[in-house]
């Protein structure tokens, strides 16, 4: 084996690993710490999945939240909402800190926490109804025109966050729920 | 010992990173739905409760809230689809003599209700 190309080599991946082990030490700082999300259709609060991917250098990590509620019934999965003129989605994004201004997960207990709510003009949205999409873009509040039968809707919207300065991390949030417009039939 | 220092890191250093894709490619495997994960339930709710299945020529059609959402000391489960929608849709029930023959395949189908 030609040995001239072994040296390279070597200080190729000590610079690679030196730079990796730098990212790692500056990211290792934070942990993935999950937002509180408040969702609702003309002031009535939804039961949402949560769907969240955490990417660290080159790690993604998974996790998925079934409630973003304090408390979830068995019939939040089979929200209605009454037709009315306007019908307006709020997403509300928030990071949860402690009594002693530490930033903490969301652990579904609206206790003694402080909250700071994160404007994101970038999130997106898609529609489901019947097995199509009926809405794919932009996220809108106004959604009156989107929901214009009676019927189930599926929404999923999308969140992406930088969770430092280095350009390797990021969290992306999906939340997912499903909402009955209309008398029921 | 230079060599062989640097040998030690690429021995080290490789394997994490094939740790590292493999982990990665894992994760983004396609989701698969789990239909009969309540399959059991559901024959444990009919015991129960058999009124609560309306059969007709020997067939019914129950939707997921009713069973979802019917007070029993079984545990049922939600599954979702690739898109992350909760699988709200129905069952078909067959009853064939004692037994039950569930048609799961319509769970995550969008309904109107």
């Amino acid at each position: 084996m030609d040995r001239s190309i072994f040296k390279p080599m070597v200080y190729f991946f000590l610079i690679i690993l030196l730079v990796v082990s730098f990212i790692f030490i500056l990211d290792g700082k934070d942990r993935y710490f999950q937002n509180k999300f408040i969702i609702k259709i003309n002031d009535q609060e939804l039961k949402a999945r949560l769907d969240v991917k955490y990417k660290k250098l080159f790690i993604n990590s998974y996790n998925h939240y079934d409630c973003n509620k304090s408390s979830c019934s068995f019939e939040d999965s089979f929200a209605r909402i009454n037709r009315e003129d306007k019908i307006i989605l709020n997403v509300n994004e928030y990071e949860v800190y402690n009594r002693f201004n530490k930033r903490v997960s969301y652990n579904n207990i609206d206790g003694n926490y402080d909250y700071k709510e994160i404007i994101d003009e970038n999130k997106t949205m898609m529609v489901q109804r019947m097995g199509k999409t009926v809405y794919d873009g932009k996220f809108i509040h106004d959604i009156s025109d989107i929901v214009k039968e009676d019927g189930r809707y599926y929404f999923h919207i999308y969140t992406k966050s930088k969770r430092n300065f280095t350009p390797f991390s990021k969290v992306e949030t999906s939340i997912h729920f499903s909402v009955y417009v209309g008398d029921k039939v | 010992m230079k060599k062989l220092i640097g040998e030690i890191i690429i021995f080290i250093l490789l394997p994490i990173l094939l740790y590292i894709c493999i982990k990665n490619v894992e994760s983004m495997s396609e989701y698969k739905i789990n239909y009969d994960i309540n399959n059991d339930t559901i024959i444990n709710i009919y015991k129960d409760n058999p009124s609560l299945f309306n059969f007709e020529n020997n067939k019914a059609i129950i939707d997921i809230e009713t069973l979802y959402t019917y007070d029993s000391p079984y545990l049922f489960t939600l599954e979702h689809d690739s898109f992350g929608n909760e699988c709200i849709g129905y069952y078909i029930i067959e009853k064939n003599n004692d037994d039950l023959l569930i048609d799961s395949s319509h769970i995550c189908d969008m309904i109107d209700y």
